[in-house]
């Protein structure tokens, strides 16, 4: 389990990539990526290309990002779902949370 | 007696004991020093009866148990002749060998007698005084 | 110099011992002597030495027995033992180590060397024994930990399981351990015989997972038994969760609300894997699928308590399961997984050998890796009233004697209508007359069907012929939900007198709506000839509840009564 993260060139923009197992274990690097930052970006995105499984909590470490970004009035999109992460994702009805792609 | 009697004692109670094994056994032991060598004669002369007795019997564990005993104590008290005899004839009473054994009770008797002699000579005045 | 200790010297050669000694107590330490094997056991036994000094070749007991005796006669404790020997070959050396020495020590003596070895050998006495104090602190407190874990579980069944969950249409697997898993399964009675079952999966793990399940047992408990509708049940627990739990944490969980009376179950989910809709007539099987986020993640306004219904005939069953089965693992890794339950599920069709069936199949599956901590199911079945066996709630009420005679008018405009649920509230009222308690649940019916016709058809003018059409149920209550939020004026009036003495008493309901009323005649006409359709199985019940059944008006004003005793105000 790998976390990596890039802000965008504007500095508006966070986007962390999740390789391997989204579980227990990826608590402290995921709250790590967007924490200590210097930058305040606006948008959030979570790419899920190589992450190939997600656990319940994941999902709470998801809902910590949207917290942080702000709750209500967040910007925190999910992208390159495979079909097993998008089905934990649905169960939970996350996409009344997270744009979810 | 004159100071070349003693000088001929001194040599050869020498040849028997190790000077510093004896130093050492004084210093450590201060006034029990005596007692300890007291110990020794009287034990080793009854563990050599001991050991004829074994041989005559031809009881080679006997044989093993008294002479191996017998050498740790010579050792201890630097007599490394009379260690080495021991030890030959313990290792015969391993091996079994009574008869070979006999034939070295005669040296075994000799050796004792002289380094029991040059440790009396230690009790009663000083052999090898220390260095001062 | 080490500290003073005990040391047993034990050499069968006088010389040798005299000049151990000697050396042993330079160093400060109190020498005990033994003069051969059998003599060293015995001042062991006596003196407890800390550190052993033996010679290895001895008469009667050498050194090599007496080391294995002392060795196993310490225990736990750690006392180094020193081989004392004139051996030179390697190998009997070795053997000095091999049978249980620590060490060993060549003749002649020498005093420095034997003062070292018994100063490292004492250091290393003591560091054993340090590890062996933290060890059994450790042992301490983890023992300690298990009985709080124990007492903690204890207090988590008697409150996440009690309930009704031992009814005979229940069938539940839930691991004796669930306090550690975070799953909590609940079952109770309403007021109107209804059974509410809950099943939820709270994140996270360990005892922490668990801590949430208290307050939600305390709502769902108590809501259910004041007759709260499903949807508000879960609104206020999905507000307690949101409210105490970190962000992050939440519970996934589906509510069902089983109703004898009508033959229908409602259902809300949030979170969990499908549940299942089986049913014994060969009728597809039909997958209830999450509809909304699990509790504790949204803000009380925006929480959504909308459900689904269906039409269970007796037999039917709704089962329902948290991700714990569909993910367990066999050998080669593979999950259990929803297809091989549907199979399961096709292969029994709603029969009684389902359940058990899926409970072989789990275990079969899991084979060697079973860890039955995160297996859990229940099966609902639905079952005719009469032949449900489980508790009903018993009330508490606030004082011993209660209003003896008093009067209530309530009344409810669009608005209220739209939004609130009366019920619960006026249920409440009335159990405050401790006459009343002890029929509260034919009380509450009365009152939800009074309350149901005078909103459904009076205020709003559904037709419930509707409802028994094929896909009537679901097409009824969206019906009734666009015809509710699109309500502008109406009113439902409730107005209550009640009486008692010491003789006896009685509770007059009265409900009146600002419907057109129906013909009244006609329907007790139909009565007559009764054919099972829900409007009439309404009529017939509401007059085998009550004492008695008035119509007054055009039909939209409706009186219930209850007597007990001599039915009188005693003011006769």
């Amino acid at each position: 389990m790998t976390i990596r993260s890039e802000v965008s060139a504007d500095g508006f923009g966070l986007t962390i990539a999740v390789e391997g197992r989204f579980d227990f274990s990826a608590h402290r690097d995921f709250r790590e990526t967007y924490e200590r930052l210097d930058a305040e970006p606006k948008a959030f995105t979570v790419d899920m290309r190589e992450t190939t499984y997600l656990d319940s909590s994941a999902l709470g470490m998801l809902l910590l990002l949207r917290d942080h970004a702000g709750g209500d009035a967040a910007e925190v999109k999910i992208v390159n779902c495979n079909p097993d992460v998008r089905k934990i994702l649905t169960i939970s009805n996350f996409e009344q949370l997270f744009e979810i792609r | 007696m004159t100071s070349k009697q003693r000088f001929i004692g001194a040599t050869a109670a020498m040849a028997r004991l190790d000077p510093t094994q004896i130093n050492a056994l004084r210093g450590l032991m201060c006034d029990d020093f005596d007692a300890l060598i007291d110990a020794f004669r009287t034990d080793s002369a009854a563990q050599l009866e001991a050991i004829v007795q074994a041989v005559a019997r031809c009881d080679s564990t006997g044989l093993r148990l008294q002479a191996h005993s017998l050498k740790g104590a010579c050792a201890n008290l630097g007599a490394d002749d009379l260690a080495e005899l021991c030890g030959r004839i313990e290792h015969l009473g391993r091996a079994g060998g009574c008869a070979e054994a006999e034939m070295l009770l005669g040296a075994l008797h000799i050796e004792l007698r002289a380094v029991s002699a040059a440790l009396a000579e230690l009790m009663s005045r000083s052999l090898f005084p220390p260095a001062d | 110099m080490s500290e003073p200790i005990r040391v047993l010297v034990a050499d069968d050669n006088r010389t040798d011992r005299l000049l151990l000694s000697k050396i042993v107590a330079l160093e400060g330490h109190q020498v005990i002597s033994a003069v051969d094997g059998v003599d060293a056991l015995e001042k062991f036994r006596a003196a407890r030495p800390q550190i052993v000094l033996l010679d290895a070749l001895m008469p009667k007991l050498d050194g090599f027995e007496v080391a294995r005796q002392i060795r196993r006669e310490a225990g736990d404790a750690f006392i180094p033992i020193i081989f004392l020997t004139s051996l030179t070959e390697a190998d009997e050396l070795a053997r000095c180590l091999t049978a249980g020495g620590d060490d060993f020590l060549s003749k002649p003596y020498n005093s420095l060397i034997l003062r070292a070895k018994i100063t490292a050998l004492d250091r290393m006495r003591q560091l054993h024994a340090t590890m062996q104090d933290q060890r059994d602190e450790i042992a301490q407190y983890n023992a300690r930990l298990l009985r709080e874990q124990e007492a903690a579980k204890d207090i988590f069944d008697s409150v996440a399981h009690s309930g009704c969950l031992a009814a005979n249409n229940i069938r539940h697997l839930i691991s004796p351990l669930a306090v550690f898993n975070g799953d909590v399964v609940l079952a109770a009675r309403n007021p109107a015989g209804s059974m509410y079952v809950l099943l939820g999966d709270f994140t996270g793990h360990g005892l922490t997972a668990s801590i949430g399940a208290m307050p939600l047992a305390e709502i769902f408990y108590g809501m259910t038994q004041k007759g709260f509708h499903l949807a508000d049940v879960l609104r206020e627990c999905n507000r307690k969760l949101k409210d105490i739990l970190p962000v992050g944490y939440f519970c996934c969980a589906t509510m069902v609300d089983f109703n004898f009376q009508k033959g229908t179950v409602e259902v809300w989910s949030g979170g969990l894997p499908d549940a299942y809709v089986t049913r014994s007539g060969g009728d597809p099987t039909v997958a209830v699928v999450s509809r909304h986020l699990p509790l504790g993640v949204i803000a009380t306004e925006k929480f959504d308590g909308s459900t689904e219904v269906y039409e269970l005939a007796p037999g039917d069953r709704l089962l329902m399961c948290t991700d714990g089965l569909l993910e367990s693992r066999n050998g080669d890794g593979e999950m259990f997984g929803s297809e091989r339950l549907m199979q399961i599920l096709e292969r029994h069709r709603g029969g009684d050998a389902c359940f058990e069936a899926l409970r072989t199949a789990a275990y079969a599956h899991m084979g060697e890796q079973r860890r039955e901590d995160d297996l859990t199911l229940v099966e609902v079945t639905m079952l005719d009233e009469h032949e449900i066996d489980a508790p009903m709630p018993n009330y508490v009420a606030s004082g011993q004697i209660g209003p003896r005679d008093w009067s209530l008018s309530f009344q409810l405009g669009p608005t209220s209508l739209k939004e609130f649920n009366p019920l619960p509230l006026l249920q409440h009222v009335l159990m405050e007359v401790p006459a009343l308690r002890i029929r509260g649940g034919v009380i509450f019916t009365v009152l939800s069907e009074l309350y149901t016709n005078a909103l459904d058809h009076g205020v709003i003018g559904l037709s419930s012929v509707v409802k028994s059409t094929a896909n009537g149920f679901a097409s009824y209550y969206q019906r009734r939900l666009d015809a509710l939020n699109a309500l502008v004026d109406g009113f439902v009036r409730f107005e209550f007198v009640s009486r008692a003495s010491d003789s006896g008493g009685y509770l007059k309901i009265r409900v009146i709506d600002s419907g057109r009323g129906f013909d009244v005649a006609a329907l007790h006409a139909r009565r007559a000839d009764e054919t099972g359709a829900y409007h009439g199985r309404g009529l017939n019940l509401l007059y085998q509840l009550c004492d008695s059944l008035t119509f007054e008006g055009c039909g939209n004003d409706v009186e219930a009564a209850f007597y007990w005793g001599d039915g009188s105000d005693g003011s006769a």
